[in-house]
């Protein structure tokens, strides 16, 4: 059977694309690159192969080492210079191409995993912005700020270089405000909200449609048919984590999600087995739907389209009380302290 | 370490030499004496001594480059060495009743090296003085190795929190304002895609440079984070915070900084933001420290903005 979800420990992600970036930084900082691979089972001389593999789990141990080594604060931030437009060859392409900011994040969405594969993005639109939802493998907010830090200044770096006006984005993180926040000041522009239990990048709408000077709709659309086909050659979609499946699949139902046995039956797995694989990947059914619920419930409030009540109905919840206990032991607040606590959009 | 150590390879053998002549001397003119006739709690105190001269010796070689100071501490503790090396000898070899040499060399190095530390260290406390005064405008009474940026060697954001905290404590007892200003390359994530990561760095360690010298004794530079650099102006008016950033803008703009493979120098522009606490400008009392990095922030926002839409 073709599986749609892969194992993080199978080796499906290009060494050489990956590897390339971090390597120049440990170059220039003058990092020794034994200290950097320790522990993760990379070796120097897998960037010299086309063909050599890497799994997510090795990226993400390498990623671990990097934090250490590196040892200064910008490590995430500069490490984010590289990532973007990255080395596969069709999707650095195709992003370089883009007409507009909203084509890079359409980009992102369909195959960001090519260039990024610890981390999916999911859009939003409403009337006034487009929210860009950032998760990683195992959609845990919290542990990954190294990660998103990079990923974040990724896609901020490239589109200023493509000429975006990056001035009125904002940015939304889930975990805890770190010590060192002038960074994010000098390299994002802004800064961002910390504590909002969701990781986000929002922007104007105004900013969505402005064209970007080297963009060019018909190199675009050729790159990414070339994506398409290169997604294609390689059978499935790469890298998408069983508990990145799940939560979308809860998401899309997020008014009737389904039980743990139904998403069990839908994989074609037992329950027990289902659970393991979950556990493997650092989640579990209800971490998952509590995600989705959370995320849906701040992109609804955030965006001020309904009151808590007309939340509370969409999110299968008896009456607005219920919802509001819930929310409060997803983020410590009652929505309305949380809308009105410096988090509401300027 | 090693690295270090490698530049002092014949003091080292020197030394190796002198313990080697003096053990096999000391094997070769006495007799060892038995196992009961040892005392072992001698054995372990001056063995202790030896053992820590040994480790303070290359200590001190592997964390210091050649130079009067090295070479006085180096002699001072080999004089140590060899004389508590020959009063553990001592305690497990009898030389005949007549030798006198072991005695002398048990007593005579003793003095001898304690004077030559002592001098040693003299001229190790003038050395730092020169040292101190070179990092003045780099750190300002306290020390902290660990808040040290690795590519400027300046201190970071958070040694700056805590000195302008200091600095605004005084500062305020006294009546006197203090400034902070911040200064940012213009365009610099430009240079850092042209040219690559490591020449963007060299740019900021030159600037680091140019910057050092452009201030006055009193004042402390910072890297505040990426490109920016905070500087902390100890009794500065708003007016003459600002005649200073102008100044250092104009310093800036007339550097010029030769990227690797290339002869025609790059002139870069910078941005500054001032902010003053004192004198017409008080600030609240939660967190002055915050404000005034926010103030100036903002105003380092403000300056580039204007001068995006004066280019456009």
């Amino acid at each position: 059977m073709n599986r749609s979800y892969i194992d993080l420990h199978e080796k499906r992600i290009v060494a050489q694309e990956q590897l390339l970036g971090v390597f120049e930084l440990a170059q220039s900082r003058s990092i020794h690159l034994d200290k950097l691979l320790r522990g993760t089972g990379i070796f120097a001389q897998d960037i010299e192969h086309r063909k050599h593999m890497i799994s997510a789990a090795q990226l993400l141990l390498l990623y671990q080492n990097a934090r250490r080594c590196f040892s200064a604060d910008d490590c995430s931030f500069l490490l984010g210079q590289y990532l973007l437009p990255g080395n596969h060859p069709q999707f650095s392409r195709a992003i370089l191409a883009s007409p507009t900011v909203q084509d890079v994040f359409e980009l992102l969405v369909a195959y960001g995993s090519l260039a990024l594969p610890l981390v999916e993005f999911r859009c939003h639109y409403n009337d006034q912005e487009l929210y860009v939802q950032l998760l990683s493998l195992d959609a845990d907010d919290y542990i990954h700020d190294f990660l998103l830090e990079a990923v974040n200044s990724a896609c901020l770096s490239l589109c200023r270089w493509l000429g975006a006006d990056t001035r009125h984005w904002q940015y939304l993180h889930a975990f805890k405000t770190p010590a060192y926040r002038e960074q994010y000041l000098v390299h994002y522009g802004n800064s961002p909200s910390f504590n909002t239990h969701i990781n986000a990048i929002v922007i104007p709408r105004a900013c969505l449609h402005q064209t970007l000077p080297r963009g060019s709709q018909a190199q675009y659309s050729m790159a990414l048919e070339a994506c398409a086909d290169s997604v294609r050659e390689q059978g499935a979609v790469p890298c998408r984590s069983l508990a990145l499946l799940v939560y979308d699949q809860l998401q899309r139902q997020i008014s009737d999600p389904p039980s743990l046995e139904q998403l069990a039956e839908q994989f074609d797995l037992s329950v027990a087995t289902f659970k393991r694989y979950l556990k493997a990947e650092g989640s579990r059914y209800q971490q998952l739907l509590d995600s989705a619920r959370r995320h849906q419930a701040i992109y609804y409030l955030l965006s001020g389209q309904l009151n808590t009540e007309q939340i509370a109905a969409k999110l299968n919840y008896h009456d607005k009380h219920n919802f509001k206990r819930s929310f409060k032991r997803w983020t410590g607040l009652s929505p309305a302290a949380y809308f009105s606590n410096g988090f509401q959009l300027k | 370490m090693l690295q270090q150590l490698k530049n002092h390879g014949r003091k080292l053998a020197l030394i190796f030499v002198l313990l080697n002549i003096q053990i096999l001397s000391t094997f070769a003119l006495g007799n060892s004496k038995s196992w009961q006739e040892i005392d072992w709690l001698d054995i372990a105190g001056e063995g202790g001594a030896v053992w820590l001269c040994l480790v303070w010796l290359v200590g001190v070689l592997s964390t210091r480059p050649d130079g009067p100071v090295t070479r006085l501490l180096f002699w001072g503790f080999a004089c140590f060495l060899i004389a508590s090396g020959q009063d553990l000898l001592d305690e497990i070899v009898r030389l005949p009743e007549a030798t006198v040499w072991n005695h002398a060399v048990e007593s005579i190095p003793m003095p001898i090296g304690m004077l030559l530390m002592s001098i040693g260290l003299l001229y190790w406390y003038r050395e730092q003085q020169a040292l101190n005064e070179q990092l003045r405008k780099r750190e300002r009474g306290l020390r902290d190795h660990r808040r040290m940026d690795k590519i400027t060697g300046l201190a970071d954001a958070q040694y700056l929190r805590q000195q302008l905290e200091a600095e605004l404590n005084m500062a305020r007892a006294e009546g006197l304002p203090t400034s902070i200003l911040m200064l940012d390359i213009d365009d610099f994530r430009e240079i850092n895609r042209s040219l690559g990561m490591g020449e963007g760095d060299r740019l900021l360690r030159e600037l680091t440079e140019l910057l050092l010298l452009n201030l006055r004794r009193r004042d402390l530079l910072c890297r505040y984070a990426g490109d920016r650099f905070a500087i902390v102006l100890p009794a500065t008016c708003q007016l003459m915070a600002e005649l200073l950033a102008q100044q250092l803008e104009g310093v800036c703009k007339h550097f010029a900084f030769h990227a690797r493979n290339s002869d025609l120098a790059q002139f870069h522009t910078v941005s500054t933001g001032i902010a003053t606490d004192g004198l017409d400008v008080q600030l609240t009392d939660d967190d002055p420290v915050e404000q005034l990095l926010r103030r100036a922030n903002y105003r380092l926002a403000k300056a580039k903005e204007e001068r995006v839409l004066k280019v456009a």
